[in-house]
C-alpha cells in the first residue's frame, strides 16, 4: 500500500511540476561531492543532488542541503545519471507459453490461441520478483515500459519505475501502448505474416461494428438486441480511436514498411520498436512523425573482426570483397540510431530481444561503432525514450521537479566494469552492492 | 508516324505522370537487331525506340533521341520481356496454410524485394512475373503481378494497374493439407466443390447483409429500431469480389474431371475470365476449356511428382493452342524460371507448334491470363519498354540472353555479370559463404509442410 500511494503521488507531482518538496513533512535526502551527467549532455563536477518525497529538489553545484536531509558523501568518485528508460523491456516477463496441442479447426483458433491479447495487461504477466529488475538497476535503469512475450498482439505496455521487487505501486503509467509484432502464433491462423496483417486489419473492422452497435444498443435498448461481450475487441478501441498507441515491433525496412501499409489503411498512431533497418526508412518515419525506440541488439562481430582472430589460410580478392561488404552491413546497424538522430527522427531506447547478459557487450559495440557521443547515448536513453513514452512527463532527467530516479555509478557509464552502486527510483534509495 | 499516333503516345506518357507510377523508367534505342514482334511478325534490322519506359517507335532507321541509350543488337533477337505466369520467387510466405479458404490473405503483403532469384530470372529474360499465393487451400490468397525491377522495394516491384488475381486450388493439396493434415472439410474432390460451393453462397449472403446494413445506417435518424452492424469482412468481400468478376482466378489443378467441375461452377455462379494452372489432364478437356473461354498455363514436360500427376503429356500445351485455348509455360520454380523460352521451345519439338506461338506461349499468353496485356507481351507502340535481348534466336537451345529490359531500364546485362548480385546483407548471416536455396522453396506447397509435422515449428 506504501508503494501504491507513493507511485501515485509521485506521478501526480511528476505531472503537476510544480511541487513544492519542502512543504511536505518527510525528511530530504541528498548525495553531495558526485560529478552530475545530465540529459542535455552537461556535467557538473563537485555538485549536490537532494530529493524528497519522490521528486528531485535541487541538483548542481553549491546547492545547500537542506537541515533535516540524510546525506552520501559521493566522495569525488561516484556519478549521477538520470536513470535510464527502456521503452520496451521484456524483463520479468515469463516465456511464451507454448501450446502443446493444435485444434481442430486450425482456421478459426481462439484470440488466446492466435496470440491476440490486447486486453493482457504487462502487470498481470510479469513476475514481480524477478531477479531481473535488480541486474538492471545495476545497469543504470530505474524505469522501463514492461511488456509481455507473446505472438500477435502480446499485450499493454505498462510503464515501471524500478525496483529491485517490484510492486503494482511502482507503475507508473498503464497502458503506455499496446503491443504487436509480426510474430505468428503456433499451427493456427494467422501463420503467415499476410495472414497478421489480414487479421488485424479484420479484428478492427469488427471493433468498429461492435463499437457501433454497442452505441446504438445504448441510445435504443429496446429495440436492438444487445451486443456481445468481447474484451478483446473492446481492448482496441483506443487504439481504433488515435487515442493509444501501438508499439509495433519490426527490424527490416520491409516489415517496417509493411507497418506503414497498415498504417495507410487503418489510420493509427504508433511507435517502432527495435527497428535495427530504421535507417533505410528514415525519412519516411520523420514523414509519418513516427517515434523509435531503437535496440542495440546487434548481430555479434564475425570471428575475422574479433582481436585474437588468427587467420587460416589465404585471405582472396574475392573473400575480402564480401568482409568488406558484410562489414559496411554491420556498420549501418551501429549507425542506426545515429542516422535516425541526424534525420530528425525523434530516437530513444528499447532493449526489445536484447538479452541482459548481452547487454555491456551491445552497449560497448554502439559506443565503439556507433558514431555517438556519450551524452548522446545518454540523451537516447533517458530523455528521448521519456518523451516518447509519456509525453511531457517528469522523467528522464535531474532538473528540480523531475521525479526522483537516478543512478549513482561508480564511473562513467561507457566505461569498462561501469555499475550502479545506488538507485533511486521515485525517490527510494536501494543500495546494489551485492 | 502519323500525328494521330503521337498524339495518342504522349496522352499515353501523361496518364503516366498522371498516375502517380514513380518507378524508373528508362529510355533506349535498341538498334539493327531481328525484332520478335510477337504480334507483328518479325524485323530484319529493326529498332526498338523505348522512351521514358513507353516504347514509341518500332521499324528501321529510328533515330535516337537526345538522352537515349543505344544498343547495338545487330546479329541479336530482341524479343518482349517474358512473363511468368506461376511463380513463388520474391515471396516471404507462401502459403497462409490454416484454413481451406484464406482469401483476405494478399501476397502483395508477402513480397522479399532482395530475393536473388529476381536476377536470375532476369538473366533468363524474364521481366514480370505472378507471384501466386502457394496451393495449399482450395481459396488461397490474392496474388500480385510483379516487375522484375530488382533493386527497387515491395511497392516498386507492383506491376502498377494489374488487374487483382486470386488462387483457386482443387485436388490432392488442399485435401491432403486439411483433409489429412486437421481431419476437416475438404477430404476428397467432391469437398473441395462443396467448400467452394458452401463459400460463394456465404459471400454472396454476406454482401447483401452488409450492403442491406449500409443502407439502413445511411437511412438511420435516430427513430425507431437501430440497425444491427454487419462488420466488413475481408474474406467475404474478396470472394464476392471474385463473383462479380473484379478478380481473376487461377486455379492449381491437375485432373480433367475437377477441371470440369469448376467451369460447372463457375457457370453457376457466372465467374468468367480464369485460368487452369498446371493443368496436365487439360488437353483431354481442350473444346470445354475453349468453350468456356478458359485459358490454361501449364509445364512443357513436368508431371510425376505425385500421384495425380501422371496421367499426363509434353503434347499438353500444344493440343491446348490446338483447340485455340490461349495456353501459357509456366515455372512454378526458382530454376525453370530462368530458361522459359526452352520450355516453350519445347512445344514445337513435341507438338509441332509454331515458332510465332511458342513465343506467345511466355509473352502474349501469360499477359491476356493476368489482364495485362494491353501493356506488355508484344512489342508494339504506347507498350511498356519490357524487352529482352539474345544471342540467337531465343528458342534456340544455343541461344543466351544478353540483356532485359523493365520500363526502358536495363536490370540485367551479361556483359556487367558481376560475381555476386546479392543486395541484401544479414550481417549476422555468413556472407562470405553463398548459400543455395533449395529451389523447392519456391514451389506451391511451401510453407505448409509444418503442418504435418508434431515437432516442426517448434
Amino acid at each position: 500500500m506504501k508503494r501504491l500511494l507513493s507511485g501515485v503521488c509521485v506521478f501526480i507531482v511528476g505531472l503537476a511540476f510544480s511541487y513544492s518538496a519542502s512543504a511536505q513533512g518527510v525528511p530530504a535526502k541528498a548525495f553531495e561531492n558526485v560529478t552530475l551527467h545530465k540529459a542535455d549532455g552537461s556535467t557538473v563536477e563537485d555538485a549536490v543532488i537532494v530529493w524528497r518525497n519522490g521528486v528531485i529538489e535541487a541538483a548542481g553545484k553549491n546547492v545547500s542541503i537542506p537541515f533535516d536531509a540524510e546525506v552520501w558523501d559521493g566522495g569525488d568518485s561516484l556519478h549521477v545519471y538520470p536513470g535510464f528508460i527502456d521503452g520496451y523491456a521484456y524483463w520479468g516477463s515469463p516465456d511464451q507459453k507454448q501450446f502443446e496441442d493444435t485444434p481442430k479447426y486450425r482456421g478459426k483458433p481462439s484470440y488466446e490461441r492466435a496470440g491476440i491479447r490486447p486486453e493482457r495487461q504487462a502487470r498481470e504477466a510479469v513476475k514481480m520478483d524477478s531477479d531481473d529488475f535488480k541486474k538492471v538497476m545495476k545497469k543504470g535503469f530505474t524505469t522501463a515500459a514492461l511488456g509481455t512475450k507473446g505472438y500477435m498482439i502480446p499485450g499493454q505496455l505498462d510503464l515501471f519505475l524500478l525496483q529491485p521487487e517490484l510492486q503494482i505501486g511502482d507503475l507508473y503509467k498503464g497502458g503506455v501502448g499496446m503491443q504487436m509484432q509480426f510474430e505468428e502464433s503456433y499451427r493456427v491462423y494467422p501463420s503467415t505474416v499476410m495472414g497478421i496483417m489480414a487479421r488485424f486489419e479484420q479484428l478492427m473492422m469488427e471493433a468498429k461494428a461492435l463499437n457501433e452497435w454497442q452505441g446504438y444498443y445504448a441510445s435504443s435498448s429496446t429495440e436492438i438486441a444487445p451486443p456481445p461481450n468481447d474484451p478483446v475487441l473492446e481492448a482496441l478501441y483506443p487504439v481504433m480511436q488515435n487515442e493509444q498507441r501501438i508499439f509495433f515491433k519490426a527490424d527490416s525496412k520491409e516489415m517496417i514498411e509493411r507497418v506503414f501499409a497498415l498504417q495507410d489503411k487503418l489510420d493509427f498512431d504508433w511507435v517502432l520498436v527495435s527497428g535495427m533497418e530504421a535507417y533505410k526508412v528514415a525519412d519516411e518515419l520523420k514523414q509519418r512523425d513516427v517515434p523509435v525506440l531503437a535496440s542495440i541488439n546487434f548481430p555479434k562481430k564475425p570471428e575475422w573482426k574479433k582481436e585474437d582472430y588468427e587467420e587460416e589460410g589465404e585471405v582472396t580478392d574475392e573473400m575480402q570483397g564480401f568482409r568488406d561488404k558484410r562489414w559496411n552491413a554491420y556498420l549501418a546497424r551501429y549507425r542506426n540510431i545515429k542516422k535516425l538522430m541526424e534525420d530528425g527522427v525523434q530516437v530513444g531506447f528499447a532493449s526489445a530481444d536484447l538479452e541482459l547478459k548481452e547487454m555491456a557487450d551491445r552497449m560497448k559495440d554502439w559506443s565503439e561503432y556507433g558514431d555517438v557521443t556519450p551524452e548522446e547515448m545518454l540523451k537516447v536513453m533517458t530523455a528521448n525514450t521519456a518523451d516518447i513514452l509519456v509525453k511531457g512527463s517528469a522523467l528522464g532527467g535531474l532538473k528540480k521537479g523531475q521525479v526522483a530516479s537516478f543512478s549513482i555509478m561508480n564511473k562513467p557509464f561507457i566505461e569498462e566494469k561501469a555499475a550502479a552502486v545506488y538507485s533511486v527510483s521515485a525517490g527510494e534509495l536501494n543500495e546494489l552492492n551485492d | 508516324m502519323d500525328t494521330i499516333k503521337k498524339i495518342a503516345l504522349v496522352l499515353i506518357f501523361c496518364s503516366f505522370t498522371a498516375v502517380g507510377v514513380s518507378q524508373p523508367t528508362g529510355s533506349v534505342l535498341i538498334k539493327d537487331g531481328t525484332v520478335l514482334t510477337v504480334t507483328n511478325g518479325t524485323i530484319e534490322n529493326g529498332d526498338v525506340l523505348i522512351e521514358d519506359g513507353i516504347i514509341t517507335q518500332i521499324g528501321e532507321d529510328v533515330s535516337a533521341p537526345g538522352g537515349a541509350d543505344v544498343i547495338d543488337a545487330s546479329g541479336k533477337y530482341v524479343m518482349p520481356g517474358i512473363i511468368d505466369p506461376h511463380s513463388h520467387i520474391a515471396g516471404v510466405d507462401i502459403n497462409e496454410a490454416s484454413n481451406p479458404v484464406t482469401a483476405e490473405v494478399k501476397m502483395g503483403n508477402s513480397i522479399d524485394p532482395n530475393d536473388i532469384s529476381i536476377y536470375r530470372a532476369l538473366a533468363g529474360g524474364v521481366s514480370s512475373i505472378h507471384l501466386l499465393h502457394g496451393s495449399a487451400n482450395v481459396i488461397g490468397g490474392e496474388s500480385e503481378t510483379l516487375k522484375l525491377r530488382y533493386g527497387q522495394g515491395q511497392e516498386g516491384l507492383k506491376f502498377e494497374d494489374a488487374p487483382r488475381t486470386i488462387k483457386f486450388a482443387l485436388g490432392e493439396n488442399p485435401t491432403r493439407v486439411h483433409g489429412q493434415g486437421s481431419g476437416i472439410q475438404p477430404r476428397t474432390r467432391m469437398g473441395v466443390e462443396q467448400v467452394i460451393r458452401r463459400t460463394f453462397d456465404a459471400a454472396l449472403d454476406y454482401r447483401r447483409n452488409r450492403e442491406a446494413y449500409l443502407e439502413a445506417k445511411e437511412n438511420y435518424n435516430g427513430q425507431g429500431a437501430p440497425p444491427r452492424p454487419v462488420a466488413k469482412n475481408l474474406r467475404m468481400e474478396t470472394i464476392a469480389d471474385i463473383i462479380e468478376g473484379d478478380i481473376l482466378v487461377h486455379c492449381h489443378s491437375y485432373r480433367a474431371d475437377e477441371i470440369l467441375m469448376l467451369m460447372r461452377v463457375f457457370d453457376d455462379y457466372g465467374v468468367e475470365n480464369y485460368t487452369f494452372t498446371h493443368a496436365n489432364e487439360a488437353f483431354k478437356v481442350a473444346p470445354e476449356l475453349k468453350e468456356h473461354g478458359a485459358y490454361a498455363s501449364v509445364f512443357s514436360d513436368w508431371w510425376a511428382y505425385k500421384f495425380e500427376v501422371y496421367y499426363s503429356t509434353a503434347y499438353n500445351a500444344s493440343i491446348l493452342n490446338a483447340n485455340g485455348v490461349v495456353t501459357s509455360i509456366n515455372s512454378d520454380s526458382g530454376e525453370l524460371i530462368r530458361h522459359l523460352n526452352h520450355e516453350a521451345a519445347k512445344t514445337i519439338r513435341y507438338g509441332n507448334t509454331s515458332k510465332a506461338d511458342a513465343l506467345k506461349m511466355i509473352t502474349l499468353n501469360p499477359a491476356i491470363q493476368l489482364g495485362i496485356n494491353d501493356k506488355v507481351g508484344s512489342l508494339e507502340e504506347g507498350k511498356h519498354g519490357d524487352v529482352s535481348i539474345w544471342s540467337k534466336h531465343p528458342l534456340s537451345i544455343y541461344s543466351i540472353n544478353q540483356m532485359t529490359f523493365v520500363d526502358g531500364v536495363k536490370y540485367f546485362d551479361r556483359e556487367e555479370d558481376a560475381d555476386d548480385m546479392r543486395i541484401d546483407i544479414n550481417p549476422g548471416e555468413s556472407w562470405e559463404q553463398p548459400t543455395v536455396r533449395n529451389t523447392s522453396e519456391h514451389g506451391c506447397m511451401h510453407d505448409t509442410f509444418y503442418l504435418f509435422s508434431e515437432t516442426a515449428g517448434e
